[in-house]
């Protein structure tokens, strides 16, 4: 399928990340434009309505639609604040728009910034990207230097303060009230909602949190205009004149596991899941058993499932998952399930930020007795009991970390049963440390 | 007050802190900034931090100790993070742990006796599409990890 | 008001006011650890989830403020099943150790789980390890692993001692309470955090092991630390005070004391006088009183009396004792000077002013001034003093002039300076011994309840003066505090037609002091929305 290139065109031009280079292919012309009294906020705000783009952080909700919730008339000020905490486990995609391309972003920011009237914006980055944070303190610097942003940008008068602010490791700052918390110098606790953050954001302002693939799309849908980016993809209208469909634009890949070319991808929304896996990452390595396509919060897809599942937010749903945040991690049939629970257990149990009751004391719960199922002590009673609590868990918590632990628990289990029954003999089954079954196994069915 | 800033360190800190139309905030850039002149947290840095944000001392703590990239104790020269969730896991973080554990003679969570190395681990780092992966000092990132390249590096850090 | 349906029932509660207190107002209790309604909402226990129509999935009640149409319910299956899943997540890494536990018999996680125990225990996953019995600050130990991370104490030292000791480190189920390093738990206010711990993690050192809860018993009283009247529950076993907890009262302590406070309790059973003495020695208490009655008998000259009335007894005592001169010393001089001196005061609870009832001795219209009572001791024509319940002689040169009058008569429940150079000494009942009241610095009348009974020949105040006026005159006295009351109340039109027994839990604002002066900042958040709800 032939698509613009509208994330990763510039990938891996020499010294893309230098200003006079993104400059030299027309970085940040529209912002000048816009800014200039070319169009109004609204005007922009509805461009990005009309593209159909969808936050690319996990949940997935229209963007103009979330900017358009910020309360008109209201005299605090308004912030823009761009969630860089990439951490979701099978997700590396921010990253590179941080490595390759930080003006398309940068210039994201203003556009969105002034569609809100937001005249702070800070980039929330995590900690750990402690390069990428070089990479872009120096873009956003160079851009101070040309004038495009601070008390004047491109000499409109239109004042914008970007800052880059530095997580410190912590993955439940990437939840968007989290990173509020966070960045007002807190212990990154999610807050209660109701109030949202756009009313009571950032410093009990109206705020506007944005994914960064989100924000780095808006400069080519203001230039190219929201049409042209609903093209691409897959929107398909009912009967009843509501979309079915509702997955427009490209989006940033990211695929790690049993593959042949881990990597990167931007794609068209709609194409097959099979069919990115063999195009773009070079297919299975090995012979496919399932693949988590979202991230690792997302339940699992069988082999039957990733072959007939589409890259549509619906197709996912339908499919009982999620389109998360586009990490997908394909696992090949050696690979034990169990193992691989556990993993992601520890990694939720790791991540809980010990405020609600349920998730704080679920995930290291259902941890350990992953854990005593690995070793071969588990029994038919385990396996309800985690059922158990995890519906004791999930919706139960402020924010979404425990349903993200519960939710592919639940899938693997209900997908999987016979993998996990297998395991509840004296000494479980050996695994390497890879976690690929020592003696090798027959393909596992699918769903019982 | 056994601990502040160098004059440089302060200057930077003068700069962050009227990034923030509150003070609070600029808590964990301060918090950065004092762990990159010593390497770690101790009390006095905590308290030195809060203070200069006007905050109780125990709110350096609570939000410190909440974040894993801030040492609340003393680390080696290098700190040596492997991360090991699914992905790294899956292509061989544990081969590398273990081959860590082996080449320096120490646990995860252990220093080395000449204080060298530290080896943890690591919870998602992003480096899905290249591991196994491991961090050095909360900066370099290296990937695509074998045992081999792993020794190369060891030998690099000085 | 708005009007909402809880549990299949329309019923009304003020609009804005959070489920929790909303549904109390109906009989439900919703159950909670979180939540307390002087502090700020967390929503992080997940013990009061309810399911409320119309939201996305099960909703907590702290954080669900009633409006119109609203529809609750508390009591589904699926209710119950989440709230056997906290607790059961709850006790999941808690030790279980009641029987060591100071908390147990006021336990939450113990009451709950009569209603919400799992009963099943699948709980086999090893616990994990905190620290125990940690030594935080004067008033206080911490056990780490019984808390169940609620952090009540954090935002008490956050919102309402503005003290910030307790903060919560680390992350997920290894988080703890913790303080940092020398800076201890140690604030004027710190022993709330124990009353508002809702399970044993926050103890208190001066009550901790010293008496199962279960055993005492609890009489609602006021505290005597100082003139603020602190709404207390005294609790108390075999005529032993054992603790002071505060007893919310939005109009003067919100749901708070001072530790200055709290362990004022302990000057209740030091140096009590048990018996009647005359001239330093101990005397059938029925001799003494009719000779001190003899003192009154007969005419003296004018300046002859003198009564000394006191700040730290009840406006019953003062009430009954002003009568008892205007009775039988005619012409006698009433004074209240006491030398307590000025102690801590703050912007919030603490006052400077030691005493409980300053307020009520002025009100009643005693002289207050050091200076004239001096004056009088120090007369030759001034024959009899009477004193109640005042060390007067801590101070040197009233304790010299006092020396020099003939007879001097004491009532009091402790021995001290003023006792041991009285002719006469009277035992009288303290306030954990008799019914009363105290008018607090805003002018509250606040009353205090009897926990138990007086030792020895101790009785009230207006008791032993009942007795002693029916030497002169049989049909004087009264008969309780309802009596003494009554004369109060017929020197004080404005008292109207008020009663003792009906003047109410949360005191009473006497009217000619105004409105009650504005409580103090940070009483307790809901207190504005709550107001006509705690009362």
């Amino acid at each position: 399928m032939s698509f613009p290139k509208i994330l990763s065109a510039n990938w891996g031009v020499p010294d893309n990340h230098h200003i006079n280079v993104a400059m030299s292919r027309g970085q940040y012309d529209v912002a000048r434009e816009v800014l200039g009294g070319a169009r109004t906020p609204d005007d922009i705000t509805a461009e990005v309505k009309k593209s159909g783009l969808r936050g690319r952080g996990g949940a997935g909700f229209p963007a103009g639609m979330k900017w358009g919730f910020l309360p008109k008339n209201d005299p605090r000020p308004r912030y823009l604040v761009i969630n860089a905490d990439e951490s979701e486990p099978g997700t590396y995609k921010d990253r590179r728009i941080l490595e390759n391309d930080p003006h398309m972003l940068i210039e994201g920011c203003i556009l969105a910034s002034y569609a809100i009237q937001a005249h702070a914006c800070y980039i929330y980055v995590r900690g750990e990207f402690w390069h990428q944070q070089s990479i872009l303190r120096q873009a956003v610097q160079e851009a101070y230097h040309k004038g495009f942003l601070g008390k004047n940008c491109f000499g409109s008068g239109y004042h914008l303060d970007i800052t880059v602010h530095s997580g410190a490791g912590a993955y439940i700052c990437g939840e968007e009230t989290a990173l509020l918390t966070s960045l007002e110098g807190e212990r990154g606790y999610p807050r209660l909602k109701p109030p949202f953050p756009a009313t009571h954001g950032l410093f009990q302002c109206p705020t506007v949190v944005n994914n960064v693939e989100t924000i780095a799309n808006v400069p080519w849908i203001v230039r190219h205009g929201g049409d042209a980016y609903s093209q691409i993809g897959k929107y398909v209208v009912g009967p009843d004149g509501r979309p079915q469909v509702d997955s427009r634009g490209t989006r940033l890949m990211c695929a790690s596991g049993a593959i042949n070319k881990p990597g990167v991808h931007e794609i068209p929304l709609g194409i097959g899941l099979m069919e990115y896996i063999d195009e773009y990452c070079g297919g299975v390595k090995g012979e496919l058993k399932a693949a988590i396509p979202g991230g690792s919060s997302c339940p699992i897809l069988t082999a039957d499932e990733v072959r007939s599942v589409e890259m549509t937010y619906e197709s996912m749903a339908k499919h009982g998952t999620m389109f998360g945040s586009g990490g997908l991690i394909v696992l090949e049939q050696q690979t034990s399930l169990v193992w691989v629970l556990h993993n992601l257990l520890r990694f939720y149990s790791h991540e809980s930020c010990g405020q609600c009751t349920p998730c704080r004391e679920g995930t290291d719960w259902l941890y350990k007795i992953l854990g005593r199922m690995l070793q071969g002590k588990g029994t038919e009673d385990d396996l309800r009991e985690v059922l158990d609590i995890a519906d004791n868990m999930e919706g139960r918590t402020i924010c979404a970390l425990a349903a993200a632990a519960t939710m592919p628990t639940r899938s693997y289990i209900q997908k999987f049963r016979e993998e996990f029954v297998s395991y509840f003999v004296k000494g479980g089954r050996p695994v390497d440390r890879r976690g690929r079954y020592l003696h090798p196994v027959a393909p596992v069915g699918a769903a019982v | 007050m056994g601990y502040s800033f160098s004059p440089e360190t302060k200057e930077k800190f003068d700069v962050l802190v009227t990034r923030y139309p509150e003070k609070k905030a600029a808590l964990i850039p301060t918090l950065w900034l004092a762990q990159e002149e010593l390497g770690w947290l101790p009390p006095e840095a905590l308290a030195y931090c809060a203070e200069l944000l006007d905050l109780a001392p125990s709110k350096a703590l609570s939000v410190a100790s909440f974040y894993t990239m801030f040492n609340l104790k003393p680390v080696g020269r290098y700190k040596i993070e492997v991360c090991r969730t699914l992905s790294c896991a899956l292509c061989g973080a544990f081969e590398i742990l273990d081959h860590l554990e082996n080449r320096l003679g120490i646990r995860v969570g252990e220093t080395t006796p000449d204080g060298k190395f530290t080896l943890m681990t690591q919870e998602c780092l992003a480096s899905c599409g290249t591991g196994p992966m491991m961090q050095v000092n909360g900066k370099r990132y290296f990937e695509s990890l074998t045992p081999q390249r792993v020794d190369e590096i060891l030998n690099s850090l000085a | 008001m708005a009007t909402f349906s809880l549990n299949g029932k329309q019923v009304e509660a003020p609009d804005g006011l959070n489920l929790i207190e909303a549904a109390k107002l109906h009989g439900v209790d919703i159950p909670h650890y979180c939540y307390h309604p002087g502090l700020s909402v967390a929503g992080n226990c997940r013990m009061c989830l309810c399911e409320v129509e119309g939201a996305r999935g099960p909703q907590i009640a702290c954080g669900q403020q009633v409006r119109d149409g609203l529809v609750v319910r508390t009591d589904t299956p699926a209710v119950e099943k989440m709230r056997r899943g906290v607790q059961e997540f709850l006790l999941l890494n808690h030790p279980i150790d009641c029987p060591i536990c100071d908390q147990a018999g006021e336990c939450r996680l113990q009451d709950y789980y009569m209603e919400y125990g799992q009963y099943d225990n699948r709980s086999d996953v090893p616990k994990i390890q905190k620290e125990k019995a940690l030594d935080i600050g004067p008033m206080v130990v911490l056990d780490q692993e019984r808390c169940i991370l609620c952090t009540r104490c954090v935002r008490f030292c956050e919102e309402i001692s503005d003290s910030h000791e307790l903060v919560v480190t680390g992350r997920g189920d290894t988080s703890v309470i913790e303080t940092f390093p020398g800076k201890d738990l140690d604030n004027p206010y710190s022993g709330n955090v124990v009353d508002i711990c809702p399970v044993g993690a926050l103890t208190s050192k001066d009550f901790r092991f010293k008496m199962r809860v279960w055993f005492m018993k609890t009489a609602k009283s006021i505290c005597t630390g100082c003139s603020r009247g602190c709404n207390i529950y005294m609790d108390h076993k075999d005529a032993m005070v054992y603790r002071y907890r505060p007893r919310e009262n939005a109009c003067v302590n919100g749901y708070w004391m001072s530790d200055a406070g709290r362990l004022s309790y302990k000057s209740l059973h030091e140096n009590r006088l048990p018996h009647v003495r005359v001239r330093g020695v101990e005397a059938p208490i029925g001799d003494a009183l009719r000779e001190v009655a003899g003192l009154l008998e007969g005419s003296r000259p004018p300046g002859a009396f003198a009564v000394v009335g006191s700040a730290f007894s009840s406006l019953e005592a003062n009430a009954a004792l002003w009568h008892f001169a205007e009775a039988f010393m005619p012409g006698a001089s009433r004074f209240a000077w006491d030398p307590t001196p000025a102690g801590v005061e703050d912007s919030f609870l603490l006052r400077g002013d030691k005493s409980p009832n300053r307020t009520g001795v002025q009100y009643l219209g005693y002289e207050m001034s050091r200076e004239a009572l001096l004056a009088t001791l120090r007369s030759p024509s001034l024959e009899v003093v009477w004193v109640m319940g005042n060390d007067l002689a801590q101070d040197p040169e009233v304790a010299d002039a006092l020396r020099g009058v003939s007879s001097v008569v004491y009532f009091g429940a402790h021995d001290n300076a003023t006792a041991r150079l009285a002719s006469y000494v009277f035992p009288v009942a303290t306030h954990a011994e008799q019914l009363g009241s105290f008018v607090n610095f805003q002018g509250r009348v606040q009353r205090f309840f009897k926990a138990f009974e007086a030792p020895g020949d101790a009785v009230a105040e207006y008791e032993l003066l009942s007795r002693i006026g029916q030497w002169l005159t049989p049909q004087f006295g009264w008969s309780d505090v309802e009596d003494v009351w009554a004369l109060l109340r017929s020197w004080r039109t404005e008292l109207g037609d008020t009663s003792w027994y009906s003047l109410g839990d949360a005191g009473y604002q006497i009217p000619s002091f105004g409105e009650a002066q504005a409580a103090p900042k940070g009483l307790g958040r809901v207190e504005a929305l709550a107001g006509s709800v705690l009362r």
